[in-house]
């Protein structure tokens, strides 16, 4: 849901003092890093690999599997702190890209 | 109009009622058992509790907007709780909540303006915005309608419109008349004052939008309250979400998850509160906030 700039709060995984599990709040700060970048046309992947946002700056990209680029593109994975340059041919299901 | 989609992750504490979950229901469990509200450490300082312990946490898990227990004046802080368990099956019948509001504006049960200010400049000090509930009902008690009647919404029967909770519990505002001035003020000062960055409108549709007020020609509330919430944004309570939908801000609503351990939507149950009916079809989720309430399901499922 986040990859389509929708968020879930899930009730039973958190407790009365608001510790959320560790993925969720990861999955929090690199939602906060990509979110500039979820802007312009939405698009589903091809075979539901992932959403890709495209507009002037470039794409960003939230893998659900794992997702081959075209060849010549070149991205950085967001780590929720910081852009970490990929280098692999394959964009890892389960995080968000950026193209540089 | 600011939205969800700049707004980033969302948390918040839930009192009773139709809330649930979090960090003060002992306190509000407390305060709800008086028979009268009485101010205590306990209330007045839930504030600075949440400001110097809960929000720093939030703000550590990349939590970028918050709101609190519902702090303002409300059947809870005015008068407190009753039962027919308290009062004898003779006594008087009161049952409402934080959701029963005499007036939008810091309560002094809750440790007041002051206690407000502490916690929005902690919250905004760390990067997060603070926001506040709202709802286009009050309670039957608040004092504003006890010096204008003519502020409340009339059904078709004659009594002032409770919106199917009973005109006893709540009673829905015509925000045609000078409520909408009154409950602006309340709110500029409180933004002024004490910091408001967002409100979050609920029964939106239900008590906001589908009353009529029968009393003034079937007058509705549709472009008064519109109106009122562009002039919220226009004192600098930029951001507006609301319970259901609505073309004003992006939409939260609670999923219900249905079938247990069946991720796959069954056909059988349609509606879009279903937690199944979003499953594949997540590319709609664009502007809603969800608060599922997931069951039976592994980590590895969701």
């Amino acid at each position: 849901m986040m990859s389509n700039r929708g968020y879930a709060s899930w009730y039973p995984l958190y407790t009365s003092s608001h510790h959320l599990p560790a993925w969720w709040g990861r999955l929090n700060h690199i939602y906060n890093q990509a979110l500039p970048h979820m802007q312009g046309r939405r698009r589903l992947l091809p075979n539901s690999a992932g959403i890709r946002w495209e507009n002037k700056a470039g794409d960003l990209i939230w893998t659900h599997r794992d997702w081959r680029p075209g060849k010549g593109a070149t991205f950085a994975r967001l780590s929720g702190k910081k852009e970490i340059p990929w280098t692999k041919p394959v964009l890892e299901s389960g995080n968000v890209y950026r193209s540089l | 109009m600011k939205r969800f989609s700049t707004g980033n992750a969302t948390s918040r504490t839930d009192t009773g009622g139709k809330h649930r979950r979090g960090i003060a229901r002992g306190a509000v469990a407390a305060a709800s058992k008086c028979m009268s509200p009485t101010k205590s450490s306990t209330t007045t300082e839930y504030l600075y509790a949440v400001a110097d312990h809960l929000v720093p946490r939030l703000a550590e898990q990349g939590i970028k907007r918050f709101y609190p227990e519902m702090i303002h004046e409300s059947d809870v802080t005015a008068i407190g709780m009753k039962r027919k368990l308290d009062d004898g099956v003779h006594g008087e019948l009161h049952c409402a909540s934080v959701c029963a509001t005499h007036r939008f504006f810091p309560s002094d049960f809750w440790g007041g303006m002051k206690a407000w200010r502490y916690m929005a400049d902690k919250t905004r000090s760390l990067g997060l915005e603070i926001g506040h509930w709202f709802a286009p009902h009050f309670s039957p008690r608040a004092p504003i309608f006890q010096q204008h009647p003519d502020y409340q919404m009339i059904d078709a029967l004659g009594f002032p419109a409770g919106g199917g909770y009973g005109f006893k519990t709540l009673v829905v505002a015509d925000w045609n008349t000078g409520i909408r001035d009154a409950v602006l003020e309340d709110l500029r000062r409180w933004q002024d004052e004490g910091g408001l960055d967002f409100l979050w409108v609920d029964s939106f549709p239900n008590m906001g939008m589908v009353q009529m007020n029968y009393a003034a020609k079937m007058r509705t509330n549709f472009a008064a309250f519109a109106r009122f919430l562009g002039d919220v944004q226009r004192i600098g309570i930029k951001s507006l979400s609301f319970e259901s939908t609505s073309a004003l801000g992006f939409a939260q609503f609670g999923l219900a998850d249905l079938r247990g351990g069946n991720l796959k939507q069954n056909k059988a149950v349609a509606g879009q509160n279903d937690f199944g009916w979003w499953v594949g079809e997540e590319d709609m989720a664009f502007n809603c906030w969800f608060n599922v309430e997931a069951r039976q399901r592994k980590m590895s499922d969701l």
